[in-house]
C-alpha cells in the first residue's frame, strides 16, 4: 500500500520527503546537528527570499509578454545574421523546461529551420534574465556581464560548428 | 499589441504559479540538504571533492551539471553555495552552464524530436564550450578586477 502511494507522488515531492526523513533520522541520532542544519537552512532561505520574490515577478512578466505564437512568428527559416540575433534574443527570453520547446523546434526544423539556429536558441537558454538578480547576489555583476557575453558568442560558434559537422557527415 | 490582455494575464499567472510550485519543493529540499551537509561534513567538504586542479575541477563541474536536471534557480543556489565553500569559480561556472545546456536526462527526448546526430553533437559542443567559457570568464575576471 505504501509502495503504491509512493509511486503516485511526484518526483519533486519525493526528493523533499527523502530529505525530511534524513532530517528526522539525524534528529533522532544527534539532535544538535539536525537543529543546527535547520538553522542553516533558515538562514540560507531568509537571505535568498527577497531575490526569489523578484525572480518570480520577472518570470511572470516574461510569461505575460512572450508567448509561443510570437516566437514562431519571428523565427524564420534561413539563417542570416538578423535571424541569428532574433533567435538569440528569443532563446534568452524563453522560459520553462527545455523539453517543452522540443515539439516547436522539431516542427520548425521540419519546415526548414537551420540546425545552427536551433543550437543558438537552445544555448542562449542558459541566460535567464529573470534569474539575473539571483546570479548577481551569488556571483556579482561583472561575472554576470562576462558570462552573458561569452554565452552569446559561443551560441553562434556552436551553431556554425554543429552545422559544419552535420553537413560533413 | 494591447498593453493589458486579460487572457494573457491569466495564462501568465497560471504559468508562473506552475513554475513556482515546480521549483519550491526542490529548492527547499536543496537548501535543507546544503544546511545538513554544511553541518555534517564540515566547511571543507566540497573543497575536498574538488581537487583544486582547475582543469580537473572544471571537467568535474561540467559532469555534475550535465547529470543534474531541474530549474536553473536550483543550479544558482547550489553553485553559489559551492563557491562560498571554496570550490573554484571555473568549476562552478562549468557546472552552471552544463546544467542548462547539456541534458543527459533529456537526451532520449531530444534525440527523438530533433534527431540523434544533432542531439549528440549539440550536447558534446555544449559540454566542451562550458569548460572553455568557464576558463575565459575566469581569465577575463582576473584581468579586469
Amino acid at each position: 500500500m505504501i509502495k503504491n502511494y509512493w509511486q503516485k507522488i511526484n518526483n519533486k515531492y519525493k526528493f523533499l520527503i527523502i530529505i525530511i526523513i534524513i532530517y528526522i533520522l539525524t534528529f533522532i541520532l544527534n539532535s544538535k546537528i539536525a537543529l543546527n542544519s535547520f538553522d542553516s537552512f533558515c538562514n540560507l532561505g531568509y537571505k535568498i527570499l527577497p531575490t526569489l520574490f523578484l525572480v518570480f515577478i520577472l518570470i511572470f512578466l516574461f510569461n505575460y509578454f512572450l508567448d509561443t505564437k510570437i516566437i514562431k512568428k519571428y523565427i524564420s527559416k534561413k539563417s542570416g545574421w538578423k535571424e541569428h540575433l532574433i533567435v538569440m534574443l528569443i532563446g534568452i527570453l524563453s522560459s520553462g523546461p527545455i523539453y517543452m520547446w522540443y515539439p516547436l523546434l522539431a516542427d520548425l526544423k521540419e519546415k526548414g529551420m537551420d540546425n545552427s539556429l536551433i543550437t543558438s536558441f537552445l544555448y542562449n537558454r542558459s541566460i535567464k534574465p529573470a534569474l539575473i538578480p539571483l546570479m548577481i547576489y551569488y556571483f556579482g555583476l561583472p561575472f554576470v556581464i562576462i558570462i552573458t557575453g561569452l554565452i552569446m558568442v559561443f551560441s553562434l560558434i556552436n551553431g556554425f560548428v554543429l552545422e559544419k559537422i552535420l553537413n560533413n557527415k | 499589441m494591447k498593453i493589458f490582455d486579460k487572457q494573457n494575464f491569466i495564462q501568465a499567472i497560471i504559468k508562473t504559479k506552475n513554475n513556482f510550485w515546480q521549483s519550491i519543493p526542490i529548492l527547499i529540499g536543496v537548501l535543507l540538504l546544503i544546511g545538513l551537509l554544511n553541518n555534517l561534513a564540515g566547511k571543507n567538504f566540497y573543497a575536498k571533492i574538488f581537487s583544486q586542479n582547475v582543469l580537473a575541477d572544471s571537467f568535474l563541474g561540467a559532469i555534475f551539471g550535465s547529470i543534474a536536471a531541474g530549474n536553473p534557480i536550483t543550479s544558482y543556489v547550489v553553485g553559489g553555495e559551492l563557491l562560498k565553500e571554496g570550490v573554484s569559480l571555473i568549476a562552478v561556472t562549468a557546472f552552471l552552464l552544463t546544467w542548462v545546456t547539456v541534458g543527459i536526462v533529456q537526451l532520449p527526448a531530444e534525440s527523438l524530436m530533433l534527431g540523434k546526430k544533432f542531439t549528440w553533437t549539440r550536447n558534446a559542443l555544449g559540454f566542451i564550450s562550458a569548460i572553455i567559457i568557464s576558463f575565459l570568464a575566469w581569465i577575463i575576471l582576473k584581468i579586469i578586477l
